[in-house]
Order: C-alpha cells, then sequence, then structure tokens
C-alpha cells in the first residue's frame, strides 16, 4: 500500500517542474525518483526496473522520436536532412513530449512492478474491499502466465518429436502455427475446467466474509507516510504553481 | 438402526450433461456412512467421475448439467442437506454442501488453484473462502503442513512443485477445512511408489477416524490392499463397493462380495495381484448380501475387452521394422535454467527388447527420454544409432528413427479428427497417397479408434487421448519407441491391451523404451530394467533380479 502511495507521489512530483515552467525536464524528475526508489528498494530491484524501463518505453520513444522527428508538418528548424525525409527540432520537441508524458506514467509504474510482488498486489487489493471475483480472476490470471508458458514448451517438443519443424522461414513457422497453438488453447481450457473444481474444493465462490493468510507489514509509521506524502507533494505543487510566475 | 453421525445417501440419481444424449450416470442408488466407505469401481468412461463430482455438488450445481433423483447430506452437526433434481444452483444448500465437502482429483498438479504464490496461502485459501480469522488459520496450516510432511514447501511457488509434492500440497489444501465428505477420484494414477503410499495412508486414516466419509474412485485394487497396514484389511471389510457399467450401477454390495465376485474382470476392474479380494474372503468379516442390479451380460465394458483379443501381436508381428539399436554412453544433460536432470547415464536399447525405466517422480526418467528423442541436448557423452553418433542431431532430425510417446497427450492433439491427428506425423515427413492411408489405418487398428476416426479428438476419453496418442506415433513406424507412464487413465482392459501391443512391438523388432511406475506391468514386459534415481542410473538387470531387490528394499512397493 505504502509502496502503491510512493508511486503515485513520483507521478504527482513529475508536476512540479512543469509547473515551474520546464516542462521538459518532468519526465526525468519521474524517471530519477523512481530509479532512486527503486535502488533504495534493494538488490536487484533497480536492474528490474532499467529493464522493463528498456522493454516498455524505449521501444515506443524510438518510433515516437523517429515518425515525429521526421514527419511533423511546418517544421523550419531542420537539424539534419536524410534524402527526401528532414529531422526537425520541432519534430524532436513534439516527440519528447509525447515519450515523456508516457515515462510519467511508466516509470513510477515500473517501480511499483519490481518493488511490490503480484500476490501483496493482490492482497492489497484484497484488503481494499474489492469484490472477491475480481481479485480471484486477477490473482489467477497473473499466475497463469508462467504455466502457460511452460505448456507451450512441451507442446512444441510434442510436436518436434512428431518430426514438425516450428522454426525456420517464415512460411514453416506459419504452418507450424496451429500443431503449436491449438494444443495450448484447448490444454487451457481443459485446465480451467479442472481449476475451476479446484477453486469450487477450497470454496472459492461461497458467500460470506473472506480473511487472508498473508499480513502485508503495515506499521503506524507507513500510515503516517501514506497520509502525509501526498499531502507534502500536493502542497508543495500547489506552491510552485502558485509562486513560479 | 438409525445413526446420528454424518451420512451421505443418493437415491435414483442421474446426471446428464449439456448437449450430450444419455445420462452419463443413471439409477444410481447408496448411503455412504463413517464406517461404511466407498469405492467406485468400473471402466474408462463408466461414470465414476461424474458420480464423485454429483456426491460433491460440484455437478450440476456449480459446473452445469441436470441431474434427477435426489441426493442428501447429513452433516456431523445433524444438519440436513437436499440436493433435489435441477442444474446450476447457488443457493445456500448447495454452498452448505460445498463447504462441507472436498473432492481429490487425480492429477495433483492440475489442482493447484494458480490463485496463490505460496504453498502455505494455497493451503489457507479453503480457510479464508471461509472467513477463519487468522491465528487460528495459521495454526490449521502449520498442522495440516506438518502432517503432509511439506513444511518446507511453505514459501514454494506452488506451480513450481513436482507431482508428488502437489500432492501432497491438494491434499493438505482439502483436508485443512476438515471436510465431512472427502472423495478421492483416481488419486493415485500419476504418482510413484512414495506418493501413492502417501495418499492412501491418508484416506486410511480418515476412515480410520470414524468421522469423516469417504468414497474413493480407483482401476487399483492393489492400492486397498497397499493401504492395509499390516494387511489386516480392516478398514475395508466394512467397505462397499459400486461397480458402474455405462453410468449404471452393474454390481453393488459389501466389498468382499464384490471383489469376490467371478465377473469383475468382465465390468473392466483389475483383479488384485496382490490378493485383497482372497484375504478379505479369508476373513469373512462381512454381512450384506450382494446386489447384482444388472447381469454381467449387459455392457459394451465385455464386449470391447473380447473384441481385443483378437488383434494386435498378429498386425504388428506382420509389419517388421529396421531396427536400431540406441546405445547412449555417459550422458549428462542439463535443463535451460541450468538444473542438472542427468548425470552419467549409460543405457542401451536392443531391437526386439522391451527396456524399462523406473524411478521416482522426478528422478529424470523423462529427461532420458527426451535425450533420446533430441528434445533436449546432452551437455557430456554420447548417443549413437546402431553406431552412429547421432549427440549433435536433434529434433525433428531424429523423428525418422524415435517416437516418443508423451505423458499428456493433450499436448499434441490439434487435428479436428482422430484420423487427421494420426496422419500429422507421417505428414510431417513427407508420407502421402496410399503409403499415409495404409499407416493411419493400421495405427487406428492398431489402437482401437477405427469407430472414432471421425470423432474430435478431445471428444475421447482421457483413455481415448491416450491411446490417439499411442497411435499418431506408432503410424510414424519408427524403429524406436519411447512410451512415457503409457498406463496413466487406462482401465484394466486397456492396460491389458498395452502388454499385448508391448509385445508385438518386441516381435516386429522395435526397440522399446517403457518409463512407468506401473511395477506390475513392467514385470510382465520388460527384458531389462533400469532404476535411475536423482539423474542418475541406480541399479540395471534383468527384472527378476531389478524387482525383487526394490521390493526388499521398500516393502511396500
Amino acid at each position: 500500500m505504502t509502496t502503491v502511495s510512493a508511486a503515485l507521489c513520483v507521478a504527482l512530483l513529475a508536476l512540479l517542474p512543469w509547473c515551474c515552467g520546464v516542462q521538459a525536464v518532468a519526465p526525468l524528475t519521474a524517471l530519477a525518483l523512481s530509479g532512486m526508489l527503486a535502488m533504495i528498494a534493494g538488490r536487484g530491484h533497480f536492474s528490474r526496473w532499467a529493464r522493463i524501463i528498456a522493454l516498455a518505453w524505449v521501444p515506443l520513444a524510438l518510433s515516437l522520436f523517429i515518425v515525429h522527428g521526421l514527419f511533423t508538418p511546418n517544421s523550419p528548424s531542420i537539424i539534419a536532412s536524410f534524402g527526401p525525409f528532414d529531422l526537425t527540432l520541432e519534430g524532436l520537441a513534439l516527440a519528447w513530449r509525447f515519450a515523456g508524458r508516457l515515462l510519467i506514467v511508466i516509470a513510477p509504474a515500473a517501480f511499483l512492478v519490481t518493488a511490490v510482488p503480484a500476490d501483496d498486489l493482490i492482497a492489497t487489493l484484497s484488503g481494499l474491499r474489492m469484490p472477491p471475483d475480481v481479485v480471484l480472476v486477477l490473482q489467477v490470471a497473473l499466475n497463469t502466465l508462467p504455466s502457460a508458458m511452460r505448456r507451450a514448451g512441451a507442446i512444441r517438443d510434442a510436436q518436434r518429436a512428431r518430426g514438425l519443424e516450428p522454426s525456420g522461414g517464415p512460411l514453416s513457422r506459419a504452418r507450424a502455427a496451429p500443431a503449436l497453438l491449438a494444443p495450448l488453447a484447448l490444454g487451457m481450457l481443459m485446465d480451467a475446467e479442472t481449476r475451476a473444481i479446484a477453486l469450487e474444493m477450497r470454496g472459492a465462490r461461497l458467500d460470506g466474509p473472506r480473511t487472508r493468510l498473508r499480513q502485508l507489514p503495515d506499521g503506524p509509521r507507513q500510515r503516517s507516510a501514506r497520509r502525509i506524502a501526498p499531502l507534502v507533494v500536493l502542497g508543495l505543487v500547489l506552491a510552485a504553481h502558485a509562486l513560479v510566475p | 438402526m438409525e445413526t446420528s453421525g454424518p451420512r451421505l445417501k443418493a437415491e435414483g440419481l442421474a446426471i446428464r450433461y449439456p448437449g450430450t444424449p444419455t445420462a452419463a450416470i443413471q439409477g444410481i442408488d447408496l448411503v455412504i456412512e463413517p464406517d461404511r466407505p466407498l469405492i467406485v469401481l468400473g471402466a474408462d468412461g463408466a461414470g465414476k467421475s461424474t458420480l464423485l463430482a454429483a456426491l460433491a455438488a460440484v455437478v450440476p450445481d456449480r459446473m452445469g448439467g441436470h441431474a434427477s433423483g435426489d441426493r442428501r447430506l447429513r452433516l456431523r452437526d445433524g444438519r440436513q442437506l437436499e440436493l433435489g433434481p435441477g442444474g446450476l444452483r447457488h443457493d445456500e444448500t448447495a454452498n452448505a454442501w460445498l463447504e462441507r465437502s472436498a473432492l481429490l482429483l487425480d492429477d495433483p498438479t492440475a489442482q493447484i488453484t494458480g490463485a496463490r504464490g505460496r504453498v502455505d496461502e494455497e493451503v489457507a485459501m479453503a480457510l479464508e473462502c471461509r472467513g477463519i480469522p487468522r491465528p487460528q488459520m495459521r495454526a490449521a496450516v502449520d498442522r495440516a503442513l506438518e502432517t503432509a510432511g511439506i513444511a518446507h514447501l511453505r514459501a514454494r511457488n506452488p506451480s513450481t512443485l513436482s507431482v508428488g509434492e502437489a500432492a501432497r500440497v491438494a491434499f493438505a489444501a482439502l483436508s485443512v477445512a476438515d471436510p465431512a465428505l472427502f472423495l478421492f477420484d483416481e488419486p493415485t494414477a500419476h504418482l510413484d511408489a512414495g506418493g501413492r503410499r502417501y495418499v492412501l495412508e491418508q484416506i486410511r486414516a480418515l476412515v480410520a477416524s470414524g468421522e469423516t466419509l469417504v468414497a474413493l474412485a480407483t482401476q487399483d485394487l492393489d492400492a486397498l490392499y497397499d493401504v492395509e497396514s499390516g494387511g489386516d484389511g480392516a478398514h475395508f471389510h466394512a467397505a462397499q463397493a459400486l461397480v458402474l457399467v455405462d453410468g449404471s450401477a452393474a454390481l453393488s454390495g459389501a466389498v468382499a462380495d464384490v471383489f469376490g465376485s467371478l465377473d469383475i474382470e468382465r465390468y473392466g476392474v483389475a483383479p488384485s495381484t496382490r490378493g485383497l479380494d482372497a484375504r478379505i474372503l479369508e476373513q469373512g468379516a462381512v454381512d450384506s448380501g450382494l446386489d447384482q442390479l444388472a447381469g454381467p451380460e449387459r455392457g459394451p465394458a465385455i464386449e470391447h475387452s473380447a473384441s481385443r483379443d483378437r488383434m494386435a501381436t498378429p498386425t504388428l508381428i506382420a509389419t517388421p521394422v529396421r531396427s536400431t539399436k540406441v546405445v547412449l554412453e555417459e550422458v549428462c544433460a542439463t535443463y535451460s535454467d541450468g538444473t542438472e536432470c542427468l548425470v552419467g547415464i549409460d543405457l542401451t536399447l536392443r531391437p526386439g527388447e522391451i527396456t524399462a525405466l523406473v524411478g521416482a517422480n522426478g528422478a529424470g526418467k523423462t529427461s532420458v527420454a527426451r535425450v533420446i528423442a533430441g528434445l533436449l541436448p546432452v551437455s557430456s557423452g554420447r548417443i549413437t544409432f546402431d553406431d552412429e553418433d547421432v549427440t549433435g542431431r536433434l529434433a525433428p532430425g531424429r523423428s525418422d528413427r524415435v517416437g516418443l510417446v508423451f505423458q499428456r497427450p493433450e499436448d499434441q492433439l490439434f487435428e479436428r479428427t482422430v484420423e487427421r491427428e494420426i496422419a500429422f506425423g507421417p505428414r510431417c515427413r513427407g508420407v502421402a497417397g496410399a503409403e499415409l492411408r495404409s499407416a493411419v489405418e493400421w495405427a487406428l487398428q492398431l489402437c482401437e479408434l477405427g469407430r472414432y476416426r471421425r470423432e474430435h479428438p478431445y471428444d475421447l476419453t482421457r483413455a481415448g487421448r491416450r491411446w490417439l496418442g499411442l497411435a499418431s506415433t506408432l503410424a510414424l513406424h519408427t524403429p524406436v519407441v519411447l512410451l512415457d507412464e503409457p498406463t496413466v487413465g487406462l482401465d484394466h482392459s486397456g492396460v491389458e491391451h498395452l502388454k499385448r501391443l508391448l509385445h508385438g512391438l518386441r516381435a516386429a523388432g522395435h526397440s522399446v523404451l517403457l518409463i512407468s511406475h506401473d511395477l506390475d506391468l513392467v514385470g510382465d514386459v520388460a527384458d531389462f530394467v533400469t532404476v535411475v534415481d536423482a539423474g542418475r542410473m541406480i541399479t540395471a538387470g534383468p527384472p527378476s533380479a531389478v524387482l525383487a531387490d526394490r521390493a526388499r528394499r521398500s516393502p511396500a512397493r
């Protein structure tokens, strides 16, 4: 819960430079603060955080810079020319605006994902009195992915043993696709039936109040921090907005 | 005399699934009491799983379908619950029934709900859903983990457990809520000797406690014998047995009477090789009349079984193969995550010989098969086919020489008919026209799937899908055939058919590797047995010597 608040605060803090009139720096503030939090969170968190940024944001940002940098109309400030295409300053600024906004969302979210185990997040949602069915669906979805990946590997092996060559050119891959995807889809459906019985037997659809074995560490300091931090951040943002002309 | 303890009674129970013309079970009458557990027997597809699911109020009450007749459950506190005719329901009665029931299915890994990321939370889930306060829940979970011997697994992700570990977790996750009604559907089918013993001991303890209603569907009468620690038969003397044929009770009554019936094998039920029936009869502690609800002449199980006698071996002998000798020398292999799975394996598969590979769940048996099929590269050592070094040639490069029948046939089935599924492998290898048709016909006949040729593979029963997996591999007509746990889910007549088929493969000159927990099958068909443990070869030799040695070391099996 505290981590969720921290991530939200980082996103809000990014408004600070924006209020001070230096909008272009706002995404970097979000990036720096999230990175710092990820570093504080412990070993390995920072590298995982950086990997998520690299995989989720960098390709998007690159495509934005290419598209807007080269194809923004009415941009007189040409930096470089590539044949018929001109790279313009206005285009790059526009790209950074879009990419920066994405970064303000992605950097704190990446911190959240790395710092909070999925089960803690679900337990938090459960604590927030979210309907049990919704929590259950979220949790099963989160945990199903790894088992689907394992099954995909087993299916690939089974078809290769029968002589199918799933790698190679695009044509052979396209031909192999039904043999690989159909057992995965059908298998997941069959699993869903067994899993539904297993869930019924645990009482997942019984009426009445729920409890949770998982106890999330939540001391008075954390509670106070959660209450105070957003207020401080909001105060800073409002102050900056009022003071800076 | 009417007692006041827990009691389950079904009268005229019938279940029909949506979109099916016939009932899956019908006209079932039974009574279960704590001192009268129920053993449900019958061939594959006879309706055993449906019956248990109906007794647990899962079918049709939660999963759909339509029920006729009545089900009545008296709880330990004397409260009476009644489920009459109907379909899906989410009312108070169905909830209360489910809350006090537990149904353990055959595949332990499939029963990990996927809703919790730690073993202790998976076990706690039943209590969480019942709103038990955390301190009581913590104590109950600790007890359940200790009892199941899995306290050390508490922080593990349940999806990473082995089959044996998952079996313990699944049992702990159900027993933690102390159900009044505990139903077991083929609970030992996937387990090695250790896992099997564990589950059976838990069932015995439940029956002995005298407080829980227990029903057990099984193909494995030996399991009931093994469960009798000391072999006194104490807990199952009073049990009742119900033999299902095509969804109806063909035979029911006291366990000794049913087991002692000369007809039992004709219903697709294997007689106990360790003489449970004889021992119980000798002790004669039975008194409840045999209820012949239907004559032995009924039921396709008999016809099916008889038809199997006519074929298999001669057909196979008529189609000899080019022989291939497979030799593994000092083979080591590691998984992609760096875990070492095989260490210095030496193994030879000779033409016209069946080599069995036995060992506990997770011992590395499947890895050996994957290495031979070229699905798992070796990190050191050498593999030769007829003295030709094939170590570096991976699948599908070896599919012309090696056919692997996987443990989960569902991982390969994708075509829209049985026939097309069998044809897929040969097609991948360029077989076409008359040759392809003949290969498909041969495999269909061999596995008795001819009448299902136009069916969708997923419309077959689980045993049917297993036969289809086998047929798809045999259609490749490879000189080397590897079978990974081929008996899981097969009934008695299925196992007997498989034995004949294995003898046929041997006679036709195939080099066969049989991976199985079923040591009776291994003893019956294998020429050579290799035992593996933790990826290493422990011992090897003729079955008479190896199995006798194992029996001495492990009396339970």
